[in-house]
């Protein structure tokens, strides 16, 4: 390469280095968003990882049984009688330091037994002894006791359920892994005194040979099951995937925005250095040499735009691990440490997409300038009728994306084949919105006023320069509009069926997870005596561990008050509720879509007396779990589960009570069970839409992400475009223009612009709602919901972009205003 | 005498912590103190102040509120074309608290049980050694005393019918087995002063230890994939105490020597730290017929004659010894039938058969025996030199 070539491109960075510094952070933001978003979900699939690694160990199977657990002479059976040495036996269950305030995990272990599977379990300093020998003792991670401010033998108390216990502290568990941090660990013996489980153990851990699970599998006693360890951490990996790829394909947006803008940046450049270009081959500089000046010039921004978006992504990352966390915990009812986990795939895979997408975005128009013959190259109208040109090509090409993408989502296939799918369509209709963005401003040219004539054909005029950045406006708006009325959409959607659902006036529930509940069917009966009382439901819910991850299992003891609540979106209500009581059972959506179940099909269950078929009678709405629930009658459970404890009561009003006196007979019995929880129908409707927000925040934050980098955008190109025109400014004002007429026009040109940008935006927005409502959140959840498209986030989108666009020509217009004309005319321009 | 039976306890707790949390480098110094752990609540166990009547088969079973306790069994065997094996099966009883331990949970205990199965065979130069541990509940592992029996898991000395002996012993892992019926062939011995066996000057510092010196063993033994059937003799100690092992003492050598003339020499001596063997070190002697005789440390010698250094763990035992003992007129030099004997588990010490030849009462003496080296480290000294 020869060092002229070299000094051209230096020579032009230092010229306009604001503008540089803008595509720097065009990109810096991109590749922050990307990074950020990985790290999290990395963060977050890592601690679902460690969690799972905590509490199971190193055990290559689990043998599990029916809601009481595993009975633990089967543990002394298989250590005494079949001679299985490495087995140990868990007692777990949840419980909560009041303390912290935080809900941690009861891990009841035998120490005799662990060797082999858990090693944090350690006694650093510990007095394994006691540990054992002594009643009502634990041990602690070292967070939890520096949190604590305890030392070894002081004593810190514990609640289970609606019971506080005081522990006395015999050692700290070794590790400093976050997982570690939400666990208390006992004894077996004090744990099953802890959570009232006595005669059964959770589960057994045991580490086996592939023959050797296979001859114990041969010989299970009845109601028992042994499962892969492994299937088990695969199928935790695999529930969030979905959540975190929506994640992912969220931050690729905000990638993409960055691309256009540093294509965007560059072509611009390319289109300010033509005459320089066109010397340049004149003097006998290569066309290879020219193009591999120009990519090289982009890689060079490309890398500092990755290198400060890495250094932004880490405290952003650190912001939306919390976020994903809470997400994670609110979807999956799963414990979610989420402690940043620096992933050094994710630094680099982000380091590519920056410095290759700046390549590849350099691409098309380094191409160009370089193909020039050179004395095309030294005239602009050449590039103006390039231009125009392209803007053909754009319409084109971009009907053949959305064909592509529309085709791809037509046809069945999985989450990332409907965000390839959603891309296609959106980089599509991108394509059009130079040319829209023409036919847009073309009535605007034709009004009176010289000023706004002048603003339109001016704003027309610079899409040369301006049109990637309006196309990345719009594209990021777009994003912001459609990604609000999917929010929207499904807000409305789980409102609709909570409060459908929710159909009685009080509900009781069980707090933790203790293996006795505090609801009893004679507590129930008590209710149901009131004379404020219409009816009562009961539920009971219970995890059926299973190779494919937790099965939740829901049984109901209802009224027809009740079962009105339920919305059927497959199978006869009348048929389903005698079905229902005959022992079939009735599956959530995205239960029934995640294993293709309809009414009529047979549902196969781990029942105690081994697998049963199961009749489904129905399928209904249930925004509840995204795992999806399997609905059965109280009596169907007890005859093929056995018993679990109940988790819920549903009081329901007389007709002709006051609402006043039912809240007055219920609040004495709530405060004379201990562990049991009084809440009003529009508490938990509150509550519920308080989770959904949540979940939601993390989403909202990306949108905003990807409205800054596009906002970077604009003001590069605008600021750009601003630089280009200084001369032509000089010649307005020379021609009698004020400096505030000038400023003005600047600006109107920009508001026209993110005007054109906000009303392309706005269709495009609403299909990609659409599709993220019927197709991504379908395919990744299994739910569907009503898709609404509100006004507000329509004018809200609009406002966005004319506001961002406006914002953007501050600065520029404020450069003009200030601009000496004179200086101007004498510069070349 | 094993007796020190603080040390191997301190070990064996120590073991036990090590063990559960093996992937993880050791405490430091002060933290994990075992003499800090083991010091201050002696005072609430039972201990070994005085002479005390023994009862059989009573004392066969367990005595829950000592802190320690251990089923000793070695012996030496031989299959049907002569060749030797060695035995050891040892079960050991710790209380991990002095009181019960209250709560309504069927695994609640405060009785911690250990185990170690070994087998030598000397002919083939190899020896095997494992390792359980267990709690006393759920029947995972226990001891009672009628009908006798103490059982880790399918680890089980009991008992064979109705009457206190024989004894059945069933163990087998890995690539062992044991199958054996034990007579006592004759009465149980107390050691020290009438079962009251001091390991140093404080009061309570000291164990009940009594011995069966010569029990007939015959049954089959299944060592690298073979069942032969072996017949031979066989030892039983039984110890319990609450004690501490004295700050200048590293390790103990032990011998259990059964002679053909039908004599038993035991022997222990406590290795101080500075070299020397502590007052404390005792022996007896059993007659072929007659009255067991007690000997103090001043009364016999024990000196090393060669070292074996451990492959595996890098310690330095001394592995064929003279015994003199001139009241007895004997001089006998011990020697293990393998050197490769060492027991590379939780706790790590050499214990295995040994070869007897020398003179006894002026006449020319042999026979087989087994022998307990503790405290010899691997490659470092301290305190608790096996506790590593």
């Amino acid at each position: 390469m020869t060092p002229l070539i070299l000094r051209a491109g230096w020579r032009q960075l230092t010229r306009y280095r604001g503008q540089w510094l803008l595509a720097v952070l065009a990109i810096a933001l991109g590749v922050a968003v990307v990074v950020a978003v990985d790290l999290a979900n990395q963060s977050a699939l890592r601690a679902f990882e460690t969690a799972h690694e905590v509490l199971s160990g190193r055990a290559s199977h689990q043998l599990v049984g029916g809601p009481e657990g595993v009975p633990e002479d089967v543990y002394r059976a298989l250590r005494l009688e079949r001679g299985v040495r490495t087995a140990a036996p868990v007692v777990e269950g949840r419980g909560e330091l009041p303390a912290l305030g935080r809900k941690v995990t009861v891990l009841g272990l035998d120490p005799f037994a662990e060797g082999p599977f858990r090693s944090y379990a350690s006694l650093g300093g510990g007095d394994l002894a006691a540990l054992i020998g002594v009643p009502g003792t634990a041990l602690l991670p070292a967070a939890a006791i520096r949190a604590l401010g305890l030392a070894l033998g002081d004593r810190f108390t514990l609640r289970v359920g609606a019971v506080e216990t005081s522990l006395r502290l015999v050692g700290e568990l070794a590790g400093e892994e976050p997982a570690l941090a939400e666990l208390v660990v006992v004894d077996i013996a004090t744990a099953q005194e802890l959570l009232g489980r006595f005669g059964y153990l959770s589960r057994i851990d045991l580490l086996l040979g592939d023959e050797q699970a296979r001859a114990l599998a041969e010989r299970l006693p009845p109601g028992l099951r042994l499962l892969s360890a492994r299937g088990q951490a695969e199928a935790m990996s695999a529930l969030t995937a979905a959540f975190r790829l929506n994640l992912s394909a969220l931050s690729l947006l905000a990638l993409l925005v960055g691309l256009f803008l540093i294509y965007n940046t560059l072509s611009f450049a390319v289109v300010r250095r033509r005459p320089i270009v066109g010397t340049l081959r004149a003097m006998g500089v290569t066309r290879g040499e020219v193009l591999a000046g120009l990519l090289l010039e982009a890689a060079a921004l490309g890398l500092l735009g990755t290198l400060v978006g890495l250094l932004l992504g880490l405290p952003l990352a650190q912001g939306l691990v919390r976020l994903v966390g809470r997400t994670v915990e609110a979807l999956y009812y799963q414990q979610a440490v989420t402690a940043l986990v620096l992933a050094p795939a994710s630094l680099l895979k982000a380091a590519l997409l920056g410095v290759a997408g700046a390549v590849l975005a350099a691409w098309l128009p380094a191409r160009e300038a370089a193909a020039q013959p050179p004395r095309a190259a030294l005239s602009r109208a050449a590039l103006e009728t390039g231009s125009r040109r392209w803007l053909g090509r754009g319409l084109a090409l971009g009907a053949l994306l959305m064909l592509v993408g529309g085709a791809v989502l037509a046809a069945p296939g999985g989450v990332t084949l409907g965000f390839a799918g959603l891309f296609a369509v959106v980089l599509g209709a991108a394509l059009w919105v130079p040319a829209l963005t023409v036919a847009l401003l073309a009535p605007v040219s034709r009004l009176g006023g010289t000023v706004v004539r002048l603003a339109g054909r001016g704003a027309t005029a610079s899409l040369s320069r301006t049109g990637v950045a309006v196309a990345a406006l719009a594209i990021a708006v777009s994003s912001v509009v459609g990604v609000g009325a999917m929010i929207h959409s499904f807000r409305g959607s789980v409102e609709a069926w909570l409060k459908r659902t929710l159909q009685a006036d009080y509900y009781f529930a069980a707090e933790g997870q203790g293996a006795v509940s505090p609801l009893t069917p004679a507590l129930a009966e008590r209710l149901r005596a009131l004379p404020e009382v219409a009816d009562v439901s009961i539920s009971r819910q219970l995890a059926l561990a299973t190779e494919r991850g937790p099965l939740r299992l829901w049984a109901l003891e209802l009224g027809p008050k009740a079962w009105s609540g339920f919305q059927f979106l497959a199978g006869d209500p009348e048929r389903v509720w005698q079905a229902f009581h005959a022992g079939a059972v009735m599956v959530s959506e995205p239960f029934a879509y995640r294993h293709g179940l309809r009414p009529g099909d047979a549902l196969t269950l781990p029942t105690r007396e081994g697998p049963r078929p199961f009749a489904v009678a129905g399928v209904y709405r249930d925004y509840g779990s995204e795992q999806g629930v399997v609905a059965m009658h109280g009596e169907t459970l007890r005859r093929w589960f056995g018993e679990a404890p109940m988790t819920g009561i549903g009081v329901y009003r007389r007709p002709e009570a006051a609402p006043q006196a039912l809240a007055e007979a219920l609040r004495p019995i709530a405060e004379a069970v201990p562990g049991a929880q009084l809440r009003s129908q529009g508490a938990i409707l509150e509550r519920s839409l308080e989770i959904f927000d949540q979940v939601f925040v993390i989403t909202g934050v990306l949108r905003l992400l990807a409205a800054a980098v596009a906002f970077a955008g604009i003001l590069a190109a605008l600021a750009a475009l601003q630089l280009e025109r200084a001369r032509e400014g000089a010649v307005l004002r020379a021609l009698g223009f004020t400096p505030g007429q000038q400023a003005g026009l600047t600006v109107a040109q920009s508001m026209l612009l993110g005007l054109a940008a906000g009303l392309c935006a706005l269709p495009i927005g609403a299909v990609l709602s659409g599709v993220l409502v019927h197709v991504i959140l379908r395919r990744a959840f299994g739910w569907s919901m009503e898709f609404q498209v509100p006004a507000a986030t329509l004018i809200e989108g609009l406002a966005l972009a004319v506001v961002a666009a406006t914002l953007a020509a501050l600065y520029p217009a404020w450069r003009s205003y200030r601009a000496s004309p004179a200086e101007a005319l004498r510069e070349e321009g | 005498m094993r007796a020190l039976a603080v040390l191997l306890l301190s070990l064996a707790v120590l073991a036990l912590g090590v063990w559960w949390l093996r992937p993880t480098p050791e405490p430091a110094d002060g933290v994990f103190s075992l003499q800090g752990l083991l010091g201050g609540e002696f005072g609430e166990y039972a201990r070994a102040e005085a002479v005390r009547p023994f009862r059989f088969p009573d004392d066969h079973g367990p005595h829950p509120d000592f802190r320690s306790e251990w089923w000793y069994v070695t012996g030496n065997l031989r299959g049907p074309a002569g060749e030797r094996y060695g035995f050891q099966f040892t079960v050991f009883r710790f209380a991990m608290a002095p009181r019960e331990r209250d709560g309504a949970s069927a695994w609640g205990t405060r009785q911690a049980y250990m185990a170690h199965l070994a087998v030598a065979d000397i002919g083939a130069g190899r020896s095997y050694a494992y390792e359980r541990f267990a709690r006393g509940a759920l029947d995972l592992a226990g001891a009672q005393a009628q009908p006798f029996a103490v059982w880790l898991e399918d680890w089980r000395l009991s008992q064979a019918g109705a009457e206190p002996f024989p004894w059945l012993l069933r163990a087998a892992e890995g690539e062992v087995g044991l199958s054996l019926r034990l007579a006592a062939d004759k009465p149980p011995v107390l050691q020290g002063e009438q079962g009251l066996s001091r390991k140093g000057p404080e009061p309570g510092n000291a164990s009940y230890y009594y011995s069966y010196t010569r029990m007939s063993a015959e049954g089959e033994l299944t060592v690298g994939g073979r069942t032969v059937p072996v017949r031979g003799e066989a030892w039983l100690d039984r110890e319990w105490s609450t004690s501490a092992l004295s700050p200048d003492l590293e390790g103990w050598d032990w011998f259990s020597l059964q002679l053909e003339d039908g004599g038993e020499l035991m022997l222990y001596q406590l290795r101080r730290t500075d070299g020397g063997a502590s007052p404390f070190s005792a022996a007896t002697y059993v007659p072929a017929d007659g009255a067991p005789r007690s000997l103090s440390a001043g009364e016999f010698r024990l000196s090393a004659l060669a070292h074996w250094r451990s492959p595996a763990s890098g310690a330095r035992y001394p592995i064929r010894w003279r015994v003199e003992v001139p009241a007895l007129a004997a001089d006998l030099v011990v020697s293990a039938g393998i050197p490769a004997q060492e027991l590379n588990l939780s706790v790590r010490y050499w214990e295995g058969a040994v070869d007897v030849v020398g003179t006894l009462g002026g006449q020319s003496a042999r026979g087989v025996g087994y022998m307990e080296l503790t405290g010899y480290g691997g490659g470092e000294s301290g305190r608790t030199p096996a506790g590593r």
